[in-house]
């Protein structure tokens, strides 16, 4: 997990004991990528900046870097809006967060890569073909590190709800007060044995199954998957 | 003190009471004691918490509770983990009857309980629906079959021994019942964040949904049962302050028995 490569970061932040004036951070909300690279040197009196990617795509570990506050992130292959959390920390251990924006090309919104064999071109969808229930199969073990920040998008659930979308999680071993698998997923639950978790099922209101593949890394990539099929 | 006046001038209740003496405490799993139950290391909080929303909404907030002069809030805060889990599960809202839960911890009067007993009753009986049962418990009210209760069962629940358990928890997606010491000046600021606690206390029971953090000190939002009109939209933030001490524990639930949902059976067009 990359949280856990900045350990060391927050651990000196977090070891300081005394309080002090919380530190600065200057950026631009909105940066316009004018080349590969974007890079830049907030003005700040932190003495580490932690970039923490919103939407998918990292930027170099600032900890790697000989000034541990500056922002370099590779644009190769992007297009879209990529919003980042900018976490500085004082000498005396204060936090401040700001987020900005850097805009890659024309495009909207992020067009990452998806998370698994889809249609190269799929058809403009017809009602039949629309998604209406988003199934998620999942070890829930195995689950847990990302879960917490998948429940909470903000950004997921408007979508869902918008575009009239039930969702489904399910373990992959989740039986009824009957001891079975319960009947609305049970073929999902089939399905999904022996292959990757969590898997990802996207079925129309008929019941049919449009879509199925690997779980995308983050809710940015699943909302980028339901707009295929027309959520 | 089992009641507090609030920065409206309502009378809130409490309910939250410590076991008795000689009590023996029921064995939980304790968190970060299995492999499904990570810890993160403090160090990697805020990198993660930035990833949730600011503020307090989140997308799996049942309605706001309102024990209205009961001391049920052990109650309202169990059954309302019940009530998200099933949202995040997919499974169609049902609204849970804390009086139904608190009827069978009460020892048969209004004196508020523990919340391990009802951590127990959810793992093993399970909670009727309001519909059955209505929402405030009164003596001699309706009592749900068994046969309902078992479709609203937790299926695992964790104690959580410190605050660290407790945070690495809700970042792992957990809900939580985090009994603490209500002061009487615990009103939100702006933010939604509780002061420090001065004044008078009394032990209550809120259920915990999503990690704070504002400047170097952390939280927890939490989500109260004294309807919506207090706090942030019935919401606040728990600073780690005011995690002095258990008061009935700090508990972690995950999931809840999965009766099925409403993805429809395929069919030929």
């Amino acid at each position: 997990m990359r949280a856990s490569i900045h350990a060391a970061f927050f651990a000196v932040a977090f070891a300081a004991t005394c309080q002090g004036q919380g530190p600065s951070i200057e950026i631009p909300s909105e940066i316009k990528a004018t080349g590969r690279w974007v890079r830049l040197s907030p003005k700040t009196d932190a003495v580490g900046v932690l970039y923490v990617a919103l939407d998918g795509e990292e930027a170099f570990p600032s900890e790697e870097l000989k000034d541990p506050r500056r922002f370099l992130f590779d644009t190769k292959g992007l297009n879209g809006r990529y919003r980042f959390a900018a976490i500085g920390a004082s000498a005396t251990g204060e936090l401040v967060r700001v987020d900005f924006v850097v805009i890659v090309g024309n495009g909207p919104t992020p067009t990452p890569p998806g998370p698994g064999p889809m249609p190269p071109d799929p058809k403009p969808p017809d009602p039949a073909g629309v998604v209406k229930f988003l199934v998620v199969v999942e070890e829930t073990a195995d689950a847990t590190a990302a879960r917490g920040i998948y429940l909470a998008d903000l950004t997921l659930a408007a979508r869902l709800k918008d575009k009239g979308i039930k969702i489904r999680v399910v373990d992959k071993d989740v039986v009824g007060t009957d001891g079975k698998p319960p009947a609305d997923v049970a073929r999902f639950i089939a399905d999904a044995r022996d292959k990757p978790l969590a898997r990802v099922y996207l079925v129309d209101e008929k019941g049919k199954t449009i879509f199925a593949g690997n779980m995308p890394a983050d809710p940015a990539r699943l909302i980028e998957l339901l707009s295929r099929f027309g959520g | 003190m089992n009641r507090v006046i609030d920065h409206n001038g309502v009378e809130r209740w409490l309910g939250n009471i410590e076991p008795p003496v000689g009590h023996i405490a029921k064995a939980f799993t304790v968190y970060g004691d299995t492999p499904d139950a990570p810890m993160f290391a403090r160090s990697e909080w805020p990198a993660m918490i930035v990833k949730f929303p600011a503020g307090p909404d989140w997308p799996y907030l049942p309605y706001v509770h309102d024990q209205d002069g009961i001391g049920q809030c052990n109650a309202d805060a169990t059954v309302t983990m019940a009530e998200s889990c099933r949202l995040s599960q997919g499974l169609p809202f049902v609204a849970l009857s804390a009086a139904d839960l608190y009827d069978r911890i009460n020892g048969g009067q209004d004196q508020g309980s523990i919340l391990e007993d009802a951590i127990e009753e959810m793992l093993e009986r399970g909670v009727g629906t309001v519909a059955t049962c209505g929402t405030l418990w009164k003596r001699g009210m309706v009592k749900a079959p068994a046969a309902e209760r078992v479709r609203f069962k937790f299926l695992e629940a964790y104690w959580c021994p410190t605050f660290d358990h407790h945070m690495s928890a809700v970042l792992a997606g957990f809900r939580l019942n985090s009994g603490i010491m209500w002061y009487d000046n615990y009103t939100p600021d702006g933010d939604g964040w509780l002061p420090k606690g001065t004044g008078g206390a009394g032990g209550h029971s809120v259920f915990g949904y999503k990690p704070a953090m504002r400047g170097n000190q952390f939280g927890i939002w939490h989500q109260n049962s004294w309807e919506s009109r207090w706090g942030i939209g019935g919401r606040c933030v728990f600073p780690e302050a005011a995690y002095k001490g258990q008061v009935g524990g700090w508990f972690a639930v995950r999931s809840v028995v999965d009766e099925g949902g409403v993805v429809p059976p395929e069919r030929s067009a």
